[in-house]
Formats: structure tokens, C-alpha cells, sequence
């Protein structure tokens, strides 16, 4: 397959957008920034690529789906998720330095499932559940919503040592970081981008559940966490809007909240199982 | 805490209680935390499940604070109603604020409580009070909306706005979650989820509920077929991976076919309002079998012969062969026959028979019989549900996904002008916010002032 030997140069890309951004962190140089956003962007267009093969590879095969219905599929996808809002990001506010903690996310995504001999990265024919245009619609909506999460954990985890520093008397303008306002007010952005996409992910995944089950809501271990995930943000955004909540409280919710949407991708499918146990 | 705040009364201090915030957070972290126990406990299984898991003071302990059905439990949906209340209460509370900023019109804004977050201010020379207010004007109506216009004492001021609607996306989102709730009550109260089998032949008139007992569906369903096929690799060999598995269902009302309908998973049959979904299958037991029979002498007394259930064949001196029953799949060992030897009406050998090559040969009496074949029938199962709420659910659905856009991704824009004569020109002043995304309206009341200023080129002066 060539689709798997795509992802892995996508990797090595995001490996090296890593490196450069990392650079362009320190060193505060010009070029090493555009270097690390350029290779960002190449890796991002090899990985869809590399997803563009795999469905033409799925065809080839005689199944013929959407590359989305697996461990393998959604990892490589979250990976592209997470670099595309990243560089969305990136050109409408234009904070090169996060992508020094974005990029190894992206990097990773493709790494854990490429590396890992327990996940396969065969092409495997749908199994009768998974056979709908909802899938589509459900895995796109949940994985976007998930990448702008992953951008706001990234953010508040920056935003986590720029307060420390500052704590220790550096001044709030200069230094490696961008200021802690800015990524506060960046983390928050992130979020309220997520937010709407996970609630869309979650009525996909209602409507489909109610085509599929004959029930919309069956409080599965992966519905209840992904409900868990949405209402920590719920409550981060009114603790944001309403109460004027800012700085460390609201960096650890995001960061939190992050936690909830891995465990309710990775958690419950190897640590409780349920309905989606398929999907692992 | 001041002393006004400890001196409010009871029905004050609940009042302010239900609309705080931080009831809101409290309640939204509690459902939350608590929601991950109903993960981890297995749901709505029996005492001695628990008790085996945990010992019996723990197994006590999770039944006593309901954590075996967590999710309809007293506490969780007290919960669930205090996250409406709250939502309710600060709707109340702020709704008449928000109305009243939506139609806020006063262009006069010199000495008001008006919070201006972004400004600009530059003088034109050349040009008088009332042409210049009229360019502000124009630009208004082209860039934001009609402008308010209000004199006083030969300053002209001016007031515009864009996107009022946009207050309202909260108060949308929220009210979704009232139609979440009426939907799932609804749903409650007037829907139903059950199960049937049905053997391919027969029909149904009558499923299992989920909660206990059975619900009459006012028609009959059959299954005509029940299939599952399997995915092919490319060379066109099984490959062992379901691909689907199909019924083919007929509804009758009062013995008449009024619909047939091709069910798989992920295509359900709908008729009445009553869903019913592929979910599982199975054997229901076989129908015939082919078998072989050796006599005494090693002679062929039946050759691959077709034997319904409870049916007999002839053997040698008058003995008969009865097959009392079969199983399409005989405790994981494959399809089996039960078949008994009679003399003279009599028992005299009875045995299991599994399919060849399994089973092979088995001796009864001085007889050998194999089995070639087993005629099996399939049972369909399927899921049976009718919720009248989902409809409702649906219209939260939709309230939620354009009541969160509005919220999150459009502002309500207010800008307001001023122009007052100044020596030789007009000093004018802008001033605006916004409810929402204060980087991009920053962004955009920039380029609105580099507009005006440009509208005045030739007379600006600074």
C-alpha cells in the first residue's frame, strides 16, 4: 500500500515543522518561523494526500469507503484535523511560536498508530454497523471539534509556563512566549471553535445512533464521555463569558478538558468498552 | 461580603441563588464528575453481579446511592432540573437587559453609560458641521445600517448598529436543552423500546419491552428471509468479515400484506411510527436433515436422504428411523440431529448426531447413520422502538447548532459618531463595541475609521 508510506513521510514532515518552529521559538529568526509554517504546510498536504490515496486504495480493494472507520484512520485523520486549524490559525492571528507545541500533537497523531504493532494500518471492509453516510458527517464534525481542542491545550499549556515565568519576574512583554493575555485570549478562541463542532459531532452522532439503535441517547460509556468533555467546556466558555474567570483556573479546565477528549477517544475504547468497541 | 448582601431575605437569597453563575459552573462540573461513575459501574445489572465484582459492603453502597442505574437516578436528574432552573432563572434575569441594549438607539453618548471600547478622533478642516455629519452618514448606511441622528446644540451626533440578533444566539442555545428535556419525557411516556426474534416463516404480532412485559403492536410482522453475507477479497475468496446481514420483513394487518421492506443494519423498516432495526440473528433450529444410513451389514439402507423433523424412514426388518429434532448449530460444534432407532414403536437407540466431518459415523443399534446435511431456519432479532419525543429532540438539535453559531461566531456591532464644529472644521469622534470577537471588531472599526478619514482627505488635518 502506498498509502501508509505517505502518512509516514507526513510524520517525518510534522518532525521537522516541529524542529523548525522549536528553532524559530528560541532563536525569535524570521526565516526558521516560515520554515516551520512551509513544512507545516507541506506535511499537512502530503497527509491529505496520503488520505486521498488510502480512499482510492479502498476502491482498489473492492470495499470502496471513507477512510475514517478505524484506530488507524482516525489518528491520521485527527493528525490532519489538528494541522489544518493550526495553520487556519496561524494565518488569521498569526502566532508562529505555538506552532512549537502544536506540530509535535500533529506529529504524534500519525506516530503512535504508524509505530504501534497492535494497531493495523490494513484496509479492512466496513462491518455492517459502520455502513452509513453518517460516519462521515459523525467523524468529521467530533475530529475538527477535537483538533481546536487540542490547539487550545497546547495554548493553555504555553500559557501555563508563560505565568510561571512571569511569577518569577519576567515582564509581561518579551520573552520566548507570547504574552500570557494573548494566549489566554487564544486558548479561549480555540475552544469556542471546538465547542460548536463537538456539539455537532455529538448530534451526528445522535441522529445516527436513532437511524442505527432506535435510540438517540443510550448513555454508552462513549456518548457519556463525550457529554463529560462537552460540559467541562460548557463550563469553561460560561466560566470564561459569565463568571470573567481568566488565567491558571481556565488553563487547567482547558487542559482538563483535553484530558476528557482523549480518554473519550482513546480511555474508552481500551479502558471501558461499550458500543463503539468496534471502532478500536 | 457587605451587610446589604446578609440582610436580603430568604426568597431574595434563593433567587439570587438560582441565577448565579456560579450555580451554572457548579452544576455543569457536577454532572460531569459524576457522570464518569456510570462509565466505570456496569449499569442496571443485577445484586450479585456487584457483589461479585466489589464484595457486598461496596455492592450495598452502589445500589443505596443508585449508581447501578445512575442515569434516571433521583440525584442525577435533580441535577439535570437545577442546570434547566438555573438556565431559566438567568434567562430571566437578563433577558430584559439584552432586549433593551438589542433596541438601544440614543446616538447621544456624551456622559451615559455607554461602553466604548474602541475610538478614533481627527479633525477636517473646511468643512461644515452638517456636510460633514452627512459623509459620516453615508459611510454608516453603506458599512453598518441606517444611522439615528440627534442634534443638540450644533453637534451632530450619530448612532448605527449591526447584528442586534446576535444577542439572542444564547437565549436560543439554551432553550434547546428545554426541548432535550420535553423530547426525552415524551419519549417516556409515550414511546416504548423492545425486542423480538422471528423465525424466517413466521410472524410476530407482539414484542418484549426493554422495562418488563410486552406491548401488542396492532399488526403482524414476518420474516421472510433472514441472510448475512460475507465480503470477498479481491481474487473473490471469503473472507469471513460480515458484510450484512439483510431480513426481508411484510407487515399484515389482519392477514394482509400491506408492506414489505428489505431491512439491514443502518436501514431500519418504519411503519406506524414503529421503528424495528436489524440487531442480531441466530438458528432457530432446522427444518430437515439429509442423512445416510448403514445396516447391520454394511449395506446403504438410506442414501442422503431428506428426513423433515418428526418424521420416520423406513429401515431393515420393519425398524423405523425418527428424527425428533435438530439444531443448526449444536453447542458450538456445528449442526447435529437427534435421531431414534424404533422397533415395533419402541425405543431401542437414540443418539446425537453431529454433521460429517465433525460427527462422521455414529453407531445406533446395529445401525450407522450419518448426517449430510442439516436444513436449517435463521431467526432475525430485532430492535422494536417508537419515541414521539424525537421530534422534538430534533428541533433542539437544530435550535442548539444555529443558536451556538449566532452565539459564538457573529456580534452585535454598535458605533456611534460625533461631530462637533471646531475653528475653520468639524472635530469628529467614532466610538463602538461590541458584544462579541473583540479582535476582529478591532480589526474592523480600524479599517471603518481609515474610511471616514478618507471621506474627509482633502480637509483632514490631523
Amino acid at each position: 500500500m502506498i498509502n501508509d508510506k505517505l502518512f509516514g513521510i507526513a510524520m517525518i514532515v510534522y518532525l521537522v515543522a516541529t524542529l523548525f518552529y522549536i528553532a524559530h521559538l528560541v532563536t525569535k529568526n524570521r526565516a526558521l518561523g516560515l520554515a516551520g509554517t512551509l513544512t507545516a504546510l507541506g506535511g499537512w498536504l502530503i497527509n491529505t494526500a496520503a488520505i486521498a490515496v488510502r480512499w482510492v486504495e479502498t476502491h482498489n480493494a473492492g470495499y470502496g469507503y471513507v477512510p475514517l472507520s478505524n484506530m488507524y484512520e482516525s489518528m491520521v485523520f485527527f493528525s490532519w484535523s489538528i494541522m489544518l486549524i493550526y495553520l487556519l490559525f496561524e494565518h488569521f492571528y498569526g502566532y508562529r511560536s505555538i506552532g512549537a507545541f502544536v506540530a509535535p500533537l500533529g506529529f504524534l497523531g500519525i506516530a503512535v498508530v504508524s509505530l504501534n504493532p497492535r494497531i493495523s494500518a490494513d484496509i479492512q471492509p466496513l462491518v455492517p454497523a459502520l455502513q452509513s453516510n453518517w460516519l462521515t458527517a459523525h467523524v468529521v464534525t467530533c475530529f475538527f471539534g477535537y483538533a481546536a481542542f487540542a490547539i487550545g491545550f497546547a495554548v493553555s499549556i504555553m500559557y501555563l509556563f508563560r505565568r510561571r515565568s512571569e511569577r518569577r519576574g519576567q515582564s509581561k512583554e518579551g520573552g520566548l512566549l507570547p504574552p500570557s493575555r494573548v494566549l489566554d485570549e487564544l486558548a479561549y478562541k480555540a475552544v469556542a471553535v471546538g465547542f460548536p463542532l463537538l456539539t455537532l459531532g455529538i448530534l451526528t452522532g445522535a441522529a445516527w445512533a436513532n437511524y442505527a439503535w432506535g435510540t438517540y441517547w443510550s448513555w454508552d460509556p462513549k456518548e457519556t464521555w463525550s457529554l463529560i468533555t462537552w460540559l467541562v467546556y460548557a463550563a469553561y466558555l460560561h466560566a470564561r463569558f459569565t463568571a470573567g474567570w481568566r488565567g491558571e483556573r481556565l488553563a487547567w479546565l482547558s487542559v482538563i478538558g483535553f484530558g476528557c477528549v482523549i480518554f473519550t477517544y482513546w480511555g474508552v475504547n481500551y479502558v471501558l468498552s461499550g458500543l463503539h468497541s468496534y471502532a478500536g | 461580603m457587605s451587610k446589604a448582601k446578609r440582610n436580603k431575605g430568604p426568597v431574595k437569597a434563593l433567587y439570587d441563588f438560582l441565577c448565579s453563575i456560579k450555580l451554572s459552573i457548579f452544576v455543569l462540573i457536577a454532572l460531569a464528575a459524576t457522570s464518569i461513575f456510570g462509565t466505570v459501574i456496569q449499569q442496571g445489572k443485577p445484586h450479585g453481579v456487584y457483589a461479585q465484582e466489589y464484595g457486598e459492603g461496596v455492592a450495598r453502597a452502589i445500589e443505596f446511592f443508585r449508581l447501578d442505574d445512575m442515569y434516571h437516578s433521583w440525584w442525577f436528574q435533580v441535577l439535570l432540573v437545577l442546570l434547566l432552573v438555573n438556565i431559566a432563572f438567568c434567562s430571566f434575569k437578563r433577558l430584559p437587559g439584552a432586549i433593551r441594549l438589542m433596541r438601544y438607539k440614543d446616538p447621544v453618548f456624551d456622559g451615559k453609560p455607554v461602553a466604548i471600547q474602541e475610538r478614533c478622533e481627527f479633525k477636517a478642516k473646511g468643512v461644515g458641521a452638517e456636510e460633514a455629519a452627512e459623509r459620516v452618514a453615508a459611510l454608516f448606511r453603506k458599512k453598518i445600517g441606517a444611522p439615528v441622528r440627534e442634534d443638540r446644540d450644533g453637534v451632530v451626533y450619530l448612532f448605527a448598529t449591526r447584528g442586534w440578533w446576535s444577542r439572542l444566539g444564547v437565549y436560543i442555545t439554551h432553550s434547546s436543552l428545554f426541548l432535550f428535556a420535553v423530547g426525552a419525557i415524551i419519549g417516556a411516556q409515550w414511546g416504548f423500546k423492545g425486542f423480538v426474534q422471528i423465525p424466517e416463516g413466521e410472524s410476530v404480532r407482539q414484542v418484549a419491552l426493554r422495562s418488563g412485559g410486552t406491548r401488542d403492536l396492532g399488526f403482524e410482522v414476518r420474516c421472510d428471509k433472514f441472510e448475512v453475507s460475507f465480503y470477498t477479497d479481491p481474487a473473490g475468496r471469503p473472507t469471513g468479515r460480515p458484510k450484512d446481514y439483510v431480513s426481508d420483513l411484510t407487515v399484515l394487518e389482519n392477514g394482509k400484506e400491506v408492506l414489505r421492506k428489505h431491512i439491514e443494519v443502518n436501514d431500519p423498516l418504519i411503519y406506524k411510527g414503529i421503528y424495528f432495526y436489524q440487531s442480531s440473528y441466530g438458528q432457530a433450529g432446522g427444518r430437515a436433515a439429509w442423512l445416510t444410513v448403514f445396516g447391520p451389514r454394511r449395506n446403504l439402507v438410506a442414501h442422503r436422504v431428506r428426513v423433515e423433523k418428526g418424521r420416520k424412514i423406513p429401515l431393515e426388518n420393519g425398524d423405523e428411523l425418527l428424527l425428533r429434532a435438530l439444531a443448526g448449530d449444536f453447542r458450538g460444534m456445528g449442526p447435529a440431529v437427534d435421531v431414534v432407532v424404533l422397533r415395533d414403536g419402541k425405543d431401542v437407540a437414540q443418539s446425537v448426531v453431529l454433521q460429517a466431518p465433525q460427527g462422521n459415523h455414529r453407531r445406533l443399534g446395529a445401525y450407522v447413520v450419518r448426517v449430510d446435511g442439516v436444513d436449517s431456519v435463521m431467526y432475525t432479532g430485532l430492535q422494536v422502538a417508537k419515541d414521539p419525543g424525537v421530534p422534538v429532540i430534533w428541533a433542539g438539535c437544530i435550535l442548539i447548532t444555529l443558536g451556538s453559531m449566532v452565539a459564538f461566531f457573529t456580534s452585535h456591532r454598535r458605533v456611534w459618531a460625533r461631530v462637533r464644529p471646531a475653528r475653520n472644521g468639524v472635530e469628529v469622534f467614532l466610538g463602538g463595541n461590541a458584544s462579541r470577537n473583540r479582535i476582529s471588531f478591532e480589526r474592523w472599526f480600524e479599517g471603518l475609521c481609515q474610511q471616514t478619514r478618507e471621506a474627509f482627505e482633502k480637509s483632514v488635518t490631523s
